[in-house]
């Protein structure tokens, strides 16, 4: 080969947002010894509304031997759109997709697009180095561990690869200048994996062992974004921000020299029925202006089937200890988990409106790649769409109708409730 | 769902004539003193987030008052509120934005048809159909421009004299960003004749993203449709 390989990443998420997992994935891939001097990297952050034409335009006015995309229920169409201009457009670029939506279909995405050559499975940060180095060196693909790929025009995946041990192998895309801070856009992670193991959900990525970074590192992060010019607000992105009340107070003594100068963390997930009084103060000590929460659904079949708990009173003390401390909670409901009927799901709606928590946020079921109900949907009674963002069509409680009506009431309920005396602009 | 209380202004709002006795007619406008009392007194019997007003009754921009009682519900600490209005005086983008900027968090916006002939027969004012869209077209702007975060919501009180443009009025009020669209069936309306208006209203209303509220309507009639008769907001008189 000459010259170093040209690698292009592309993010497509919302305007002005990062995509903090290509970050991840460049930043481990520059300091692997291996690739120093022969790979080049450019990453574009692009939006999911951008037309694929011209994201495919960009792309190929670099010129990259590999591009590789970050793919989420969201923005897979257009991804996938993208990709296949591309292959026509330029048929030796190497194609490679990461991210939840490919990586636990990695198999089908490849035999029902021709166009993409490699999915990476799971986390990707060493897989894609390794990707990266065989390219270089011009050896075969088909056994790194992680890779889903094609030998002789068939589908075949190598072994798993093991989530990787320790988190601050993989530095930090802040701290070594790939993404910069800014303001109510930018997002934290301080650990991998979930707790919880929700069956709508796989934030937890398949992994219910949690294993963090450590507290330096975040601490790093935290003071480089919080330092930065401009930057008043930001957020984390773990599952669970309280995981433990230990974990939250190291988190809060973290944030705390910068809460006092007025930074901000918003929408944070927590599991609100752990937040007490004590778990409330070292929220607000840490600058937590809002909180993200359930109880996505209160009906007890479909909290079954999601194997989620829920416990009406922990949930509404919680709530108001939040509110005490001046923290705004967001209520997130689903409608179309299995087992909810439509009763349920007006059940939740008044059980939200009642709490008052501050923002209520009402949105359909999405049968996600990994997870629970992805996989056991037929059983479920669950009708999805196969295209992403995989929508849900019907259950075997709510037929079409049911599940449209549910939505768009939930949609009128939410801009009602949000509309305030004094809330200005949105 | 989410309880408004209704504070009077005075007389009716747009509705048909010959089925609403006093619609469209004015009556003399309450009493400042007593429409302030009546802010203050619901305020104050209702716990904090569920202070959610709705001035209604008599078209609030004629009342002169306007100004002076938006200001003590918000002092008052108001959660939500909201003006039912024919949205004609909403024409004048200082009317609008003077409302949206002053705290009004609830437009409930009232036609009594989708064409001139019926709404202006219905209501009788001449042209008052042009002017009360032209109202809401302004009134959609002026929220769109300035990022606000304002409800829009339609009402109209469904009779044998309009239910027939029943579809078209959702779509009008869809078209101007309303969120939800409640229709108050009057008796007259209240047949199996009438379904097919109501089907299609619901229908329209989906297509385009707006919740349509038969309200007045027995679940019994409504059928595969009893799912309108949930209402978002509850106005409580």
């Amino acid at each position: 080969m000459s010259g170093p390989l040209r690698v292009c990443l592309v993010g497509m998420s919302w305007p002005g947002y990062s995509s903090l997992a290509l970050g991840y994935v460049r930043a481990y891939a520059q300091t692997d010894s291996r690739l120093a001097g022969r790979v080049g990297f450019t990453t574009l952050d692009l939006s999911s509304d951008d037309d694929p034409w011209w994201v495919a335009y960009r792309v190929l006015a670099l010129e990259p031997d590999v591009v590789g995309f970050s793919v989420t229920c969201w923005n897979a169409r257009a991804v996938y759109e993208t990709c296949e201009i591309i292959r026509r457009a330029r048929p030796a670029v190497r194609i490679v997709l990461g991210g939840v939506e490919v990586g636990p279909i990695a198999s089908r995405v490849l035999e029902s697009h021709s166009c993409v050559d490699v999915v990476v499975r799971d986390e990707g940060e060493e897989t894609f180095a390794d990707l990266l180095d065989a390219y270089v060196r011009s050896r075969p693909i088909h056994r790194i561990r992680g890779v889903t790929s094609r030998r002789d025009g068939v589908v075949v995946s190598a072994d798993d690869r093991p989530p990787i041990a320790d988190l601050d192998r993989v530095p930090s895309p802040y701290l070594t200048g790939l993404l910069t801070p800014v303001d109510g856009a930018t997002y934290v992670e301080s650990y991998r994996g979930c707790p919880h193991r929700c069956s709508y959900c796989f934030e937890g990525k398949g992994s219910s062992r949690v294993r963090s970074f450590s507290m330096e590192r975040i601490a790093a992060e935290v003071r480089h974004i919080a330092t930065t010019p401009g930057v008043t607000q930001f957020s984390f992105i773990d599952p669970v921000f309280n995981l433990t009340a230990t974990r939250l107070e190291e988190m809060a003594a973290i944030m705390e020299p910068y809460a006092s100068e007025g930074v901000r963390l918003h929408t944070i997930e927590v599991d609100i029925e752990r937040v007490d009084s004590s778990q409330a103060q070292l929220l607000a000590r840490a600058g937590v202006v809002s909180v993200e929460t359930g109880p996505q659904t209160v009906g007890e079949a479909a909290l079954a089937a999601c194997r989620r708990q829920f416990d009406p009173e922990r949930f509404s003390a919680g709530v108001e200890r939040c509110r005490e401390h001046g923290i705004r909670v967001e209520c997130d409901l689903i409608a179309g988990l299995p087992g909810d009927t439509f009763e349920d799901f007006l059940s939740g709606i008044r059980f939200v409106l009642a709490r008052d928590p501050g923002k209520i946020q009402i949105s359909t079921l999405h049968v996600l790649p990994g997870t629970g109900l992805w996989d056991h949907a037929e059983s479920y009674g669950l009708s999805f769409s196969e295209s992403p963002p995989h929508e849900i069509v019907s259950t075997a409680q709510m037929d079409f109708q049911q599940l449209r009506r549910a939505e768009i009431l939930g949609t009128a309920v939410t801009r009602h409730y949000r509309a305030r005396v004094g809330r200005g602009r949105g | 769902m989410i309880p408004f209380r209704a504070i009077g202004l005075g007389s009716p709002s747009a509705a048909c004539g010959a089925c609403f006795p006093g619609a469209g007619k004015e009556s003399p406008a309450r009493k400042l003193e007593e429409i302030l009392g009546d802010v203050g007194h619901q305020l104050s019997r209702t716990r904090a987030g569920q202070r959610n007003l709705l001035l209604m009754g008599a078209e609030p921009f004629s009342h002169p008052g306007l100004p002076e009682i938006v200001r003590a519900a918000r002092t008052g600490g108001a959660d939500r509120l909201g003006l039912r209005t024919d949205a004609r005086a909403l024409v004048r983008p200082e009317n609008a934005s003077g409302s949206v900027s002053s705290g009004v968090s609830l437009f409930e916006l009232t036609l009594a048809g989708a064409t001139s002939g019926t709404h202006d027969r219905l209501t009788g004012v001449t042209g008052g159909f042009e002017a009360s869209l032209n109202g809401m077209r302004t009134l959609a702007a002026t929220v769109a421009s300035a990022g606000a975060v304002v409800a829009l919501r339609g009402l109209i009180r469904v009779c044998e004299h309009n239910v027939f443009e029943l579809p078209e009025v959702c779509g009008i009020f869809a078209s101007v960003g309303c969120s939800s669209v409640r229709c108050e069936v009057q008796r007259s309306a209240r047949s199996k004749a009438s379904l097919p208006w109501f089907q299609a209203a619901a229908t329209t209303g989906m297509v385009n993203g707006t919740w349509v509220v038969l309200a007045g309507v027995g679940q019994e009639l409504l059928g595969d449709l009893a799912a309108h008769a949930l209402d978002p907001i509850e106005v409580q008189e």
